[in-house]
């Protein structure tokens, strides 16, 4: 590993002062699970290591289904598993969490830096985006909110907006009624950390139809995000085998996928759809809408 | 850089000047002498290095010792005793190790375990052992192992 200074700031205005003083070769140290890595392979130029981990607003987490929660960056993955608000309103997040394999990981991995490393084969990520998360960010220009998706596009095509910026909270909305969000993901073998391809879909039911419906598709495309023109679909009317049929067909088409050493193209665009209608029928149960 | 570091390891207050390249696995094993933690995947994937750090099992080598400042770590060697730890005892008994390289990892995430849930099912036990493997045993007995352990505990 190379050499690099190290600073432990109690205080949000203290981390942010030594990101941007430091600028480009700063990097943000939280649970350590890819920028450990990182450094020992000397992938990262780095200069400065900011421990976030010891302040403490970045480790608080406020539940509320009817204002939106706040989750600070630095909750690991067991931390929010074992949440009681989080498993109550949040399932999908707690059961994504709770589906990282060691818990060794578990017990370092954060919430932020989930967000930041941006796999876009992250069940987590595609949890959040079903609450229709928003980020925290401060920066230079000061504190601002995100939608996550923006944030994850944005990152994906240009990395150095990581740059001096520090990931605070993540924002979750009130919870709307009747809502649910099921995930279901292709793994190669038992203990893998994220699935080959996965399919979430959210949505919340009134009256035999879906409404506020999400869908996100990960692994294939090279970022996670989310189908809206696949959601206008569900959402137009009673959700039956033609209108699902629809929205496969437009779903496969918005789906680019790239042959990869884990699954050939076709075979991630034919898994991605059969995940989709597993998903789907997995929400309507959930829903109690089985029909 | 050098940062004094300052830590209780296995109940004991270790005081000690660390790099920042270094891992806590390096600093227990070569600065330490506390072998127990074993160094093998170096990349957080195996399990051989786990320690508690405050009590919860992480990798050792996906640790900087500068992270560990005012912490409490817990290796395989604070399991010592005038006998046996009940879970060394019951590894032993149960045949859950062959070569041994894996079992100080197994153990020290078996005992948080074991700490959180004093009566684990099989399903628990291969969940919270599932970030530590093993190319000898097949499981079953380190498993069996545990189920004894917690049994001898209650």
């Amino acid at each position: 590993m190379l050499s690099y200074h190290y600073v432990r700031p109690r205080l949000l205005p203290e981390a942010l002062a030594a990101l941007q003083r430091e600028g480009a070769e700063a990097r943000v140290l939280a649970g350590g699970t890819t920028l450990v890595r990182q450094l020992k392979q000397q992938r990262v130029p780095v200069s400065l290591l900011v421990d976030i981990k010891h302040i403490p607003d970045l480790h608080s987490i406020r539940i509320d289904s009817r204002s939106g929660s706040r989750i600070g960056t630095t909750l690991t993955l067991e931390e929010l598993a074992a949440h009681a608000g989080v498993q109550k309103y949040y399932p999908l997040l707690a059961e994504a969490c709770a589906a990282v394999p060691a818990w060794q990981v578990r017990n370092r991995a954060t919430l932020g830096g989930e967000i930041c490393v941006g796999s876009r084969r992250s069940a987590i990520l595609a949890a959040l985006l079903c609450y229709e998360a928003a980020v925290t960010l401060h920066g230079a220009a000061g504190e601002q909110v995100r939608p996550l998706s923006d944030f994850i596009r944005d990152v994906y095509s240009d990395k150095s907006l990581l740059h001096g910026v520090l990931l605070s909270h993540i924002l979750l909305g009130p919870r709307l009624r009747r809502f649910g969000a099921v995930f279901r993901g292709l793994y190669q073998y038992p203990g893998q950390r994220h699935p080959v391809v996965g399919a979430a879909v959210a949505a919340s039911y009134y009256e035999g139809n879906f409404q506020h419906a999400r869908v996100i598709i990960s692994g294939v495309n090279p970022h996670l995000q989310r189908y809206t023109d696949v959601e206008q679909i569900l959402m137009e009317g009673t959700l039956d085998e033609d209108r699902l049929q629809r929205a496969a067909v437009e779903l496969g088409q918005a789906l680019h996928p790239v042959d990869t050493t884990q699954a050939s193209a076709e075979y991630q665009r034919a898994m991605a759809l059969h995940l989709f209608r597993q998903a789907v029928q997995g929400l309507r149960t959930q829903l109690g809408n089985s029909k | 850089m050098k940062y004094p570091i300052s830590f209780h390891l296995n109940g004991k207050i270790v005081s000690l000047e660390v790099s920042t390249q270094e891992t806590l696995l390096d600093a227990l094993r070569q600065r330490l002498g506390l072998t127990g933690a074993k160094e093998a995947c170096n990349e957080g994937n195996c399990g051989a290095c786990t320690v508690l750090l405050n009590s919860a099992p992480v990798y050792a080598c996906m640790v900087l010792a500068v992270e560990v400042d005012g912490s409490a770590v817990e290796t395989v060697e604070g399991m010592e005793g005038e006998e046996l730890h009940p879970l060394q005892k019951a590894l032993i008994d149960q045949h859950g190790l062959q070569c041994g390289y894996c079992s100080p990892g197994i153990l020290l995430t078996a005992q948080a375990l074991l700490a959180h849930n004093s009566r684990p099912n099989k399903t628990q036990i291969r969940e919270a052992l599932a970030g530590n493997l093993c190319r000898c045993t097949g499981y079953t007995d380190i498993i069996k192992a545990v189920q004894v352990a917690s049994r001898a505990r209650r």
